[in-house]
């Protein structure tokens, strides 16, 4: 199964920590300082809270037309299956990708959603693996996004008085942005990936969470509650996650490397974000080996579900692949540890 | 200030709160001078508790404190006391020029 098409989209200009040390106060350095978040992108204006630049399905459709802009003899009518991965769709229902695929004016084709954080887009890229592996589906879209400072930037602006470090954590660590590819079962004539190996798996769902995300559901309703804090939106646990992610991250270069590859096989491994930390201990992981770590996370903060397909974008857009180069996509989320993670061949330049 | 009063803002001010202990079931006489902040015998507070505290001292006391990370909790941040000693050393530092 071959990567024929790959394109990614942020709206409008970065938002600069200084830009939000103007609304906020100096409270936005320190926590972006502490978790190495320099900018990110919101379709918000971040002074006025008007939205500019559309929501999540926009982002998707934007990534989906730089991603067909590679291969041009893909046309929309040929799309048997479009997933998509996000934690924030535009709403519960309709599924985002049947919003995508409508705004793509696709007349029929099969759409599926999966909701999840930073392994999201693993699963869906194997699930469109699987799909094409069994015949019946020849060319399939995949896209990861998210659109974060809808859910949290009028709240948090409104009380920027009260806004404590948690709440900036929680909030303004996170971007907006897409990633979309354009799958299909033959190897595209130039560029593109082979997608060698892909797994997903969750093995630490009895574990207690790193990161609760949640705008009510059928255990939780908000439904006339005027006034739902952040904090009961977001919840952090960072103790957690320093607790199980470096066991997550263990478990998954244990995986690969009973594939038989190591970190050596690789010139780029592109992992999660936003945590200067887990940064660190990549390259400190990959020290001596050939592989870059790569990540974005830094000038887009954290787009959970469009961080990997937005790095290897942003990668291919300024490194010269060599046909046989392998990148390794580690994608994992801490609300319940998932992991999952894809191995990327160059098929032609 | 007197290291009293500085003790008292750190206490209640900085650590109870701030952080809003009172939601989590701490009364302020659990908070004594010398309790642990980031160990399961103490508070039990989080990386983020620490980044909390550090940006509520620069907000109160007008002072620049540097990157937040392991080696500054270990040295400033174990405890009420141990607070109330760094930023009167910061204020001291401060008013000699240093």
């Amino acid at each position: 199964m071959y990567i024929v098409g790959l394109g990614s989209y942020v709206p409008g200009e970065p938002i600069t920590n200084a830009m939000l040390a103007t609304v906020f106060g100096d409270v936005v350095h320190k926590v972006g300082d502490h978790f190495g978040v320099t900018s990110r992108h919101f379709t918000l204006d971040y002074q006025t809270d008007r939205v500019m630049h559309g929501g999540n399905s926009d982002f998707c459709v934007r990534a989906i037309h730089a991603a067909l802009a590679q291969c041009p003899h893909v046309s929309l009518d040929d799309v048997d299956l479009i997933i998509s991965a996000s934690s924030t769709p535009d709403d519960n229902l309709p599924t985002l990708s049947s919003v995508i695929q409508s705004k793509l004016g696709i007349q029929k084709t099969m759409v599926m959603d999966i909701r999840g954080g930073c392994a999201a887009i693993i699963q869906a890229i194997l699930t469109a693996k699987v799909y094409m592996a069994s015949g019946l589906f020849r060319t399939v879209i995949v896209t990861g996004s998210d659109c974060c400072s809808r859910v949290f930037y009028p709240y948090l602006h409104r009380n920027k008085d009260r806004a404590r470090v948690k709440d900036v954590m929680n909030t303004l660590l996170f971007g907006d942005g897409a990633g979309a590819v354009i799958m299909q079962s033959t190897p595209p004539t130039s560029g593109g990936f082979q997608v060698e190996f892909a797994e997903s798996s969750s093995e630490f769902a009895d574990k207690d969470p790193g990161f609760i995300f949640s705008l009510g559901g059928s255990n939780t309703s908000y439904l006339g509650q005027s006034d739902v804090a952040l904090s009961r939106v977001f919840q952090h646990f960072p103790k957690n996650i320093e607790r199980y992610l470096q066991q997550v991250i263990r478990l998954t270069q244990d995986r690969i490397q009973a594939l038989g590859v190591t970190f050596a096989d690789f010139s780029h491994v592109i992992g999660p974000q936003a945590n200067q930390r887990l940064v660190q201990d990549m390259n400190e992981r990959l020290m001596g080996y050939r592989a870059t770590y790569y990540y974005v996370g830094d000038r887009v903060g954290n787009v959970p579900g469009g961080a990997l397909l937005m790095a290897l974008d942003s990668l291919s857009k300024t490194y010269e692949w060599a046909v046989g180069d392998n990148v390794l996509l580690m994608g994992m989320e801490s609300p319940k540890w998932l992991y999952g993670y894809a191995i990327l061949r160059r098929v032609s330049l | 200030m007197t290291k009293d009063d500085m003790l008292m803002w750190v206490k209640n001010d900085l650590i109870y709160q701030r952080l809003k202990l009172g939601d989590m079931g701490f009364t302020m006489n659990d908070i004594h001078n010398d309790v642990p902040l980031f160990d399961s015998e103490g508070l039990d507070l989080d990386s983020v508790d620490g980044l909390e505290l550090a940006v509520g001292i620069e907000q109160k006391w007008g002072v620049k404190l540097g990157k937040m990370d392991d080696s500054m909790a270990k040295d400033h941040f174990q405890s009420p006391n141990t607070i109330a000693n760094f930023v009167l050393e910061l204020q001291n530092n401060r008013s000699e020029g240093v």
